[in-house]
């Protein structure tokens, strides 16, 4: 499924590439099947792969008859193979069950083997389900074909003509919203036709982000959504942008990921700050700050003014001015006073992004928050290390427990850390299976001793009766040789991690 | 090892040698009370085992050799007209009377035949015409399944696979083992040499006695740990089944016994998880590289240890 999502965007951004930079059709067209021949066989073996379809429904097939099977077993344990009934005339003379016959005094037929009605109904739903998959990835097929297709339309002159009158339509709307100028596009008369078209992609992406479930997809169209916005300076209506990036936001925490499983959580947390940071800076429209960003980044990407209109002849004619408000202007009050800007003229009225108070207040919020953690940063990291030290500390109170199952378990387990702390430790084997590979870390009498502990700690931990108090001196005692010993051959690196980072030399 | 099962293996290698260890896990199962699957190739002693197990425990034993015109009556029995007159007298089966049956070539027996005799096995008592007829105590299936050959046969759905305790495979012997065999048997029959080391009765102890060693909540949590891992495996179309879990549970308990312990540890459980479970799970490509051992074999390594998975948790007694 990666694959082709990954090959349908790489697709369409190919086709943005040679739309925007590739002037002439013939090599565009040229180049999109040179692309092609690479990205379709990618998109074909997801979809187009009849055999191993073949393969995996005739194992789906295989599976269905197996759990069937495991279904019927468990299910019906004792079955028999038919109902027992009374001999009915009509009904074989080969069908009577003459045992039960002699046993009841009276003719006994037993019914051909039939599958039970639920087990018929579930067989059937289980085969539904398989089949649900099928249409699933089937319609999924068929919305990527679409998509490609409708894309592919723009390589057509007349679809191409009215995108460009439907983008210097966003570029009217921009210019008067913002202080940018735009180049003019090649333009048709209509751009209903874009229009519809581009509806139409942004129907099938979306109905292939619920389809496939794909994080990753969400994410990208809310990016999307936010980078336009921001781009343009542009903005849709605030309740329509909170509605959008809360559905993402919604979209990304779904199936909250379960504990441990830390990058679908990380994915899941991140693409949710995303979208409430979206929903902040959308909800009064574009921001001076975002579109004073978006502006620098889009002068670097076009250059559309010359470098000798940077200012240097303030009066040549045609050269640009400064975004700068004058104060002269300010003075004067609003209105139609000309603001002098490096590159674009623009009135002070364009110069009125809409800024509700209210974020001002939530920027001197923000602006206290970071104040305080700048101010607390530098001593949070002993603030840390002391409550885990004295954490250590009093963990360290167990090993005089009256439980000596738990002191002994609690001893060990010091043991056990300060070896995989120094890279002693053999991973996921029980620690009765590790003496070899510390015989070869250590030392051989070390080795002994501590499988001599590994063994108390078995007894400690799995038999529900605590071993004997000189079990808990032994198991001090090798805890005391392991931090001389290990200590003594540590790196300054790995002792400054043992004492700081894993608070075990204390 | 028990110095009692130590004796017991002793008696059996004078008969097969060079497989000490799969010797070992069948009696495990033997005191775990399960039953046990040899897929073998034919001809590498399988009946010599049972009948030199049976010997060494002094228990009694039968073989059944499947073809496809065994009846499931032929096993649990059936009532016939009294010849004295009035009523019906119930005539026992193979499986009535004996602690030790040995089913050769299972799969070539019908379906129901099969099925008469895992219901046997499950119940430990066979049902003809209402009636109920307990099976002895102790009572053991070895059952074997020929895969070579296996044209015309009916192979063990998984399903009935499930219900084996351990899934074993006696092999061929070694170049030692085999000039062993050869050396041993050209003027008497070992099997003569063979012992009871080992009553009924203390079978049936030993079996209790398996049966009350401990396994803890975290013993008990890495197993269930294990088998929840398989279910999610992306190797694995099904699973290891609660009854997986059980029985995985069991042999733990068998082999801690073995070792001399009253309590299970995770080594225990480690040892033979891939006997009791190999069987149950099913591969999505059973073709491709990967086999259910070496899947099986990743679990271990990947699901954590419960000797260090009881730190991460804080286990009550």
């Amino acid at each position: 499924m990666k694959g082709r999502i990954i090959g349908s965007f790489l697709w369409l951004f190919t086709a943005l590439c040679l739309y925007f930079f590739e002037n002439n059709t013939g090599t565009r067209i040229v180049l999109c099947l040179t692309v092609m021949l690479f990205v379709i066989p990618w998109i074909r073996r997801g979809f187009f792969a009849p055999r191993e379809t073949e393969k995996n429904d005739k194992k789906t097939d295989e599976k269905t008859d197996a759990e069937a099977d495991l279904f019927r077993t468990e299910t019906y344990p004792d079955a028999a193979p038919g109902e027992v009934r009374d001999y009915l005339p009509g009904d074989s003379v080969h069908r009577i069950h003459w045992k039960l016959t002699a046993k009841r005094m009276k003719l006994t037929v037993r019914e051909d083997g039939t599958e039970p009605q639920d087990e018929k109904r579930r067989t059937v739903r289980r085969e539904e389900e398989n089949g649900k998959g099928r249409r699933k990835r089937r319609l999924i097929l068929f919305l990527l074909v679409l998509f490609v297709l409708l894309l592919s339309l723009f390589l057509l002159s007349p679809v191409r003509l009215s995108a460009g009158a439907l983008l210097n339509t966003v570029f009217e709307e921009s210019e008067g919203a913002n202080a940018y100028v735009y180049e003019r596009l090649p333009a048709g008369e209509s751009a209903q036709a874009a229009l519809w078209i581009l509806s139409g992609m942004l129907a099938v992406l979306t109905a292939l982000t619920v389809l496939t479930g794909s994080r990753w997809m969400g994410l990208g169209m809310m990016a999307a959504g936010a980078a336009l916005q921001v781009y343009f300076g542009l903005s849709l209506p605030g309740p329509v942008n909170v509605g959008i990036f809360l559905l993402f936001a919604l979209w990304a925490l779904r199936d909250v990921p379960r504990r441990g499983d830390g990058r679908r959580l990380f994915f899941s947390a991140a693409a949710a700050l995303t979208a409430v940071v979206c929903i902040c800076l959308f909800i009064p429209g574009v921001d001076g700050a975002t579109e004073a960003a978006s502006e620098k980044v889009r002068d670097a990407l076009e250059p559309v003014w010359t470098a000798s209109a940077g200012g240097e002849d303030e009066n040549a004619e045609g050269v640009s001015e400064t975004r700068h408000t004058h104060p002269l202007a300010q003075e004067e009050g609003e209105g139609e006073a000309q603001v002098f800007r490096a590159y674009r003229p623009v009135t002070s009225a364009q110069m009125q992004i809409s800024a509700p108070e209210w974020i001002d207040v939530l920027r001197i919020f923000l602006m206290l928050l970071l104040t305080c953690a700048a101010v607390i940063a530098p001593f949070l990291p002993f603030m840390i290390w002391n409550v885990r030290r004295n954490r250590a500390l009093s963990a360290r109170k167990v090993f005089e427990s009256e439980d000596t199952a738990e002191a002994v378990c609690a001893i060990f387990s010091q043991v056990i850390a300060w070896l995989d702390a120094l890279g002693f430790g053999e991973g996921n084997l029980p620690y009765r299976d590790w003496t070899e590979g510390v015989a070869g870390s250590v030392s051989r009498e070390y080795a002994v001793r501590f499988g001599r502990c590994a063994g108390s700690f078995e007894e400690a931990a799995y038999s529900g009766h605590g071993p004997e108090e000189e079990k808990r001196q032994e198991a001090l005692a090798l805890l005391k040789e392991t931090e001389e010993t290990l200590l003594s051959r540590a790196t300054f690196r790995q002792k400054l991690r043992l004492r700081y980072g894993l608070c075990l030399w204390l | 090892m028990r110095r009692e099962l130590g004796s017991i293996l002793d008696e059996i290698e004078k008969v097969i040698s060079g497989k000490r260890e799969t010797v070992e896990k069948i009696l495990l199962a033997l005191l775990a009370e399960g039953h046990v699957l040899l897929d073998d190739v034919p001809g590498v002693g399988k009946t010599t085992l049972v009948n030199a197990l049976s010997r060494a425990l002094g228990i009694k034993s039968r073989r059944i050799q499947f073809t496809p015109d065994v009846l499931p009556s032929d096993l649990v029995g059936f009532t016939m007209p009294s010849q004295a007159g009035g009523g019906f007298v119930y005539c026992p089966g193979a499986l009535l009377g004996v602690h030790l049956v040995m089913g050769d070539e299972i799969n070539r027996a019908s379906s129901k035949t099969q099925s008469a005799l895992l219901e046997a096995m499950e119940e430990r008592q066979v049902t003809v015409d209402g009636t109920t007829h307990a099976l002895e105590k102790p009572f053991i299936v070895i059952a074997t399944e020929n895969s070579v050959g296996a044209a015309g046969t009916q192979m063990l759905p998984y399903a009935q696979m499930d219900r084996f305790l351990v899934r074993l495979s006696l092999g061929y012997p070694d170049y030692a083992a085999q000039m062993a065999m050869l050396r041993e048997r050209q003027d008497r029959e070992p099997m003569d040499s063979v012992q009871t080391v080992l009553s009924r009765e203390r079978l049936s102890a030993m079996q209790q006695e398996v049966r009350s060693v401990v396994s803890s909540d975290a013993i008990l949590d890495y197993i269930t740990r294990l088998t929840m891992a398989s279910r999610e495996h992306a190797a694995l179309s099904l699973g290891i089944s609660p009854r997986g879990a059980l029985f995985l549970d069991r042999m733990s308990k068998a082999m801690a016994y073995a070792r001399g312990r009253d309590y299970v540890v995770g080594s225990d459980v480690a040892d033979v998880f891939t006997d009791v479970c190999c069987h149950r799970v099913l591969l999505k490509d059973p073709d491709g590289e990967k086999q259910c051992e070496d899947v099986l074999k990743e679990l271990l390594r990947t699901v954590e240890n419960p000797d260090r998975h009881r730190f991460s948790v804080r286990w009550k007694k």
